[in-house]
């Protein structure tokens, strides 16, 4: 193995190692530590003259001109929150305060001469396009668990349908496909027309909890639902009525049952109409084959 | 053959000062001389925000927007098409090897199918919706990963006090912690100051938020794992283990990396609800200590400021023809900075950990980076997203362009220091060594600061002789530190510096401390004296002194264990005088059997010869070319496993060599050695000896397990 055979040796590679060192390299010469510091800690959230995640250097300078530069500090190592839109810093006490200093020292720089400019610049965002109709769109429903779907029908018609409770919730009139708010629930900004309101709608529910399988968008993008409700397979096809202000729910199980009783029960006015099966009041019954298949339509 | 070269360096005063104010991360190279970078427009009519991405195995990139579409880019027209369209917040994309895609949203796993082949999905399946949701902002689903026998993983974020939960919410509720009715996010609510630390900074009051979940090719469910607060990056690696990054906040010191494994508590407690058996206590309540003794620690950190304060998906490397990189790390996003992580990983006492080391950190680059695809070409494509928090939109597509780059191929953590390999020998001039590390609370506060940040000084450096391993000793390696190693200005022997100069390694076990690895042993030395051992025949004694037992100058004849081993784990240090000769002798009968060599390989002759150089079998085998040797005057820690035919042996924490008794190579070596003529050679038991041969010699720590 070769190794250097004495002492001397390795102090003379180890000089000579010293002697060869340029120079240390300033990586850009022109930035001050502040600079650096602030690019490296706090750059992605506060921008010069952009609200962005947190406020502007704008506005943190005029919150914190140089005589608050103890505040400033104070407040980076264990931050509160001013404003209730933005997020909460995490706190920046890994940082040394001559450090911090630095940033403040850097930011009342990079602020002078600057005004504050509308946030939301940045990106250019996307217009939501005008979409052919039905258009099926997950979205925070009111009075409906949050895996909801909104299933936008021709001629003014949305429904509303649970995929928790594997059920018709709701339909308004609606057409609007831009049916996501951010994380709240959008303001419909409308009154059902139809609502469905008994604890549960089919007679062979609902212990266990009805199982959602998924949807299928026919050619012309009208959405078949399709859950099981014990053993039972139900398809439920959802698309507009012939006539105008109507849609159609077309009900397919994947075999026939003895007997049948829907409660179309609602606190609305809507006029709903089987193709098959006798009514009493809200309750539909449907016996034999003609539990297979069938059709409401419900007019507004 | 790769020996080290050894020197000093003088004083870390020559290590550059500036390093406090100056990021550390701050490239010396151009990363634009390797890579290309170049902006892939997406359509109009959708958000730029890309939560998903993935290569379909005909080619084309499928991409999944925050406006809810599926959109597939065709390479050879360049034209976007819509897939599948209407989801919510779909954050991953995998394809199935029927061609169908599954995507994660919101509220479930999906499968995309075009079953009627018009190039847009018709079937839009739920595979697996089996966990809560309450209609908190936060409630970000992950995934799907998929192991190699095909189960799905997703990951489930846990709820923000930030905001509350909708008066419908999917999946039972949990009673335990504050009443639903203060909790009331419906029109634009918040829960009010006076309740917010009663609810948990985060929450998980519905099924399996902050749990990792296993679906299994039947659609069983399996909780995989828990205690993740927004694990927003999940994937396996070419050997099959599932990575996990997670974000920083209460109970998350810094952004970690998880080696995930079944079973396994991560840190956060407010998934603790969910866990089997864990009855009605409040996991605000669980004292840290119980917490701490119940999670399992990071694989890595990623220093808060340096990088990646929020990391991203996880994604194995390529063929590094391809993209320059060497095939097995994995590549990590960075959404704060213009940054991607490699992490290098590597298994330390049964527990993976590694070193997070920054790439392509340049402004060409952006932020956002959130997820990732290689295409057939091996270019990479960066999805990027920001979600209100910081961050980019948009897609980048990277491009090696063939030249190599000068890398760190490895960070491997030995007993007392550091190797790091290059891909390409170092440069005369050796780069300057600068290691800091610190540590930080595991607490619940929202992050936590460094703890007990210090420069560490490496004790000394060597070199290999290739100039492709560096190594350095440092005073302790301390378990639960991230370790951070600066190389600068690190050239190789054409000048090319060495992109990505800066190692966070972080320390979760250290080769020294295995738990395993002690116990069980008995330590000969415990008694204070020498009592375990017979200590010399010529006159002299060995001595003891401060758990040093030394052979000291003058002849005193061998020291030997009183019991006898055959079948034995034997891990002892020792410290050989200037030109010195001794040895670990086993199996032995009228002083011939196998031998742990202890040798000075500089200036004794016989560390010329693989064969009799220190740790090698003495005179049947050599130890490998690169063995962590500590020359004369240092210790070193030796291990011998003898156990029936089988023979291990270790320095400095590497296994230098093996063998197995009466193998073909074996008996090769046995012919030729001095031993040929010995009569059941290594057979028996023996006493163990610590041999005197004429030198000064020091052993200590010398434990013992029969096996």
């Amino acid at each position: 193995m070769n190794f250097p055979a004495n002492p001397e040796m390795r102090v003379i590679l180890a000089l000579s190692l010293l002697l060869t060192l340029p120079a240390p390299a300033q990586e850009s010469p022109q930035k001050s530590a502040g600079e650096l510091a602030y690019q490296m800690n706090c750059m992605a959230c506060h921008q010069a003259e952009l609200r962005l995640v947190g406020p502007s250097l704008v506005a943190i300078a005029q919150t914190y001109p140089a005589e608050k530069k103890a505040d400033f500090i104070a407040w980076a190592k264990e931050p509160g929150k001013k404003d209730p839109k933005l997020m909460q810093m995490p706190p920046m006490a890994h940082i040394p305060e001559e450090t911090l200093a630095s940033i403040h020292a850097y930011m009342l720089e990079a602020a002078v001469g600057k005004k504050e400019k509308k946030a939301g610049k940045q990106y250019a965002g996307y217009k939501e396009p005008v979409r052919e109709l039905p258009y099926v769109v997950r979205a925070f429903l009111p009075d409906s668990s949050p895996a909801s779907l909104g299933v936008v029908l021709k001629d003014n018609i949305s429904v509303c349908w649970d995929t928790e409770a594997c059920r018709f919730r709701y339909a308004w009139p609606g057409s609007k496909t831009r049916l996501r708010q951010g994380h709240t629930v959008v303001d419909l900004k409308a009154k059902p027309f139809y609502r469905e309101t008994a604890q549960q709608l089919w007679s062979f529910a609902c212990d266990p909890k009805p199982k959602f399988r998924g949807y299928r968008l026919r050619d012309d993008g009208s959405p078949e639902f399709a859950y099981s409700i014990g053993d039972v397979e139900v398809r439920e096809h959802i698309r507009n009525g012939e006539q105008s202000g109507s849609l159609v729910r077309h009900f397919t199980l994947a075999k026939a049952v003895d007997e049948l009783v829907l409660n179309l029960e609602q606190d609305t006015s809507a006029t709903v109409v089987c193709d098959k099966g006798t009514r009493d009041g809200h309750m539909l019954t449907l016996t034999g084959d003609d539990t297979q298949s069938f059709t409401l339509t419900i007019s507004k | 053959m790769k020996s080290f070269l050894r020197f000093r360096i003088g004083s870390l005063a020559l290590a550059v000062g500036l390093l406090a104010v100056q990021p550390t991360t701050a490239q010396e190279g151009k990363w634009t001389e390797y890579y290309s970078f170049e902006k892939v427009a997406l359509p109009a009519t959708v958000d730029h925000q890309v939560g998903g991405l993935t290569t379909l195995s005909d080619g084309r990139i499928a991409a999944c927007v925050d406006s809810g579409e599926v959109l597939l880019f065709a390479p050879e027209t360049g034209k976007w098409s819509e897939f599948a369209r209407g989801l919510m917040c779909p954050l991953g994309l995998l394809e199935e090897p029927s061609g169908a895609l599954l995507v994660m949203q919101w509220t479930e796993l999906t499968r995309l199918t075009d079953t009627d082949k018009d190039g847009k999905a018709d079937f839009y399946e739920t595979v697996f919706d089996g966990f809560g949701v309450t209609g908190n902002y936060h409630e970000f689903a992950y995934g799907p990963a998929r192991d190699k026998d095909g189960n799905l993983y997703i990951a489930l974020n846990v709820a923000s006090n930030n905001g509350g939960v909708f008066k419908h919410v999917r999946g039972p509720w949990s009673q335990i912690g504050l009443a639903k009715e203060h909790m009331d996010a419906s029109n634009g609510k918040k829960i009010a100051d006076e309740y917010k630390k009663e609810a948990g900074r985060m929450y998980s009051r519905v099924p399996y938020r902050g749990w990792v979940l296993k679906i299994t090719p039947d659609g069983k469910t399996v909780p995989f794992a828990s205690g993740f607060r927004s694990p927003d990056g999940i994937g396996f690696d070419d050997e099959g283990r599932l990575w996990i990054t997670d974000n920083q906040g209460d109970w998350k010191a810094t952004s970690p990396l998880y080696h995930v494994e079944e079973g396994n508590f991560y840190g956060h407690p407010a998934s603790l609800i969910w866990e089997g058996g864990w009855g009605d206590r409040n996991p605000l309540d669980v004292p840290v200590e119980e917490l701490q003794e119940k999670r399992t620690r990071e694989a890595g950190f990623f220093p808060y400021g340096d990088m990646a304060n929020s990391p991203t998906q996880p994604l194995p490397t390529i063929d590094p023809e391809k993209f320059g990189l060497p095939k097995g790390e994995l590549l990590i996003g960075d959404m704060n900075q213009p940054n991607l992580i490699r992490f290098l990983s590597e298994e330390v006492g049964g527990v993976m950990q590694g070193a997070a080391i920054p790439f392509l950190l340049t402004p060409e680059l952006g932020i956002g980076n959130h997820r990732f695809a290689f295409d057939p070409e091996g270019a990479l494509w960066i999805g990027k997203t920001h979600l209100k928090w910081a961050g980019d939109e948009g897609l980048t597509k990277v491009t090696w362009n063939r030249k190599p780059l000068f890398l760190v191929e490895k960070a491997h953590l030995l007993e007392d220091g550091f190797e790091i390999g290059f891909n390409a020998a170092l440069a005369e001039e050796l780069p300057k060594l600068k290691v800091s590390r610190h540590t930080y609370h595991y607490h619940g506060e929202y992050g936590s600061p460094r703890v007990d940040d210090q420069q560490v000084e490496p004790l000394d450096v060597a070199v290999s002789e290739d100039r492709k391993s560096l190594r350095f000793t440092l005073p302790e390696i301390e378990e639960d530190y991230l370790y951070t190693i600066t190389l600068k200005r690190a050239k190789n022997a054409s000048g090319d510096p060495l992109m990505g100069h800066v190692m966070h390694y972080f320390v979760n076990t250290s080769v020294a401390g295995k738990p395993e690895t002690d116990a069980g042993f008995e330590d000969l030395l415990a008694t204070g004296d020498l009592s375990n051992f017979f200590t010399g025949n010529k006159g002299g004694k060995w001595t003891l002194k401060d758990g040093v037992v030394s052979r000291g100058p003058e002849k005193v004849g061998s020291l030997m264990t009183r019991k006898k081993y055959r079948n034995f784990d034997l891990k002892f240090e020792w410290k050989i005088s200037e030109g010195g000769n001794s040895g670990v002798i086993y199996r032995s009968q009228k002083g011939k059997g196998l031998e742990y060599q202890v040798l000075d390989d500089e200036r004794h002759v016989r560390g010329k010869t693989p064969n009799s150089s220190a740790a090698a079998l003495y005179d049947l085998v050599g130890p490998v070319a690169d063995k962590p040797y500590r020359p004369a005057g240092e210790w070193n820690s030796g291990r011998i496993v003898s156990n029936g035919s089988h023979i291990e042996h270790w320095l400095n924490g590497s296994k230098v060599l093996e063998i197995e008794i009466g193998s073909e190579d074996w008996q090769e070596r046995f012919a030729k050695s001095k031993f040929s003529e010995v009569k059941s050679f290594a057979g028996s038991e023996s006493g163990i000896q610590f041999q005197d041969h004429g030198a000064d010699v020091s052993y200590r720590n010398i434990r013992i397990r029969s096996l």
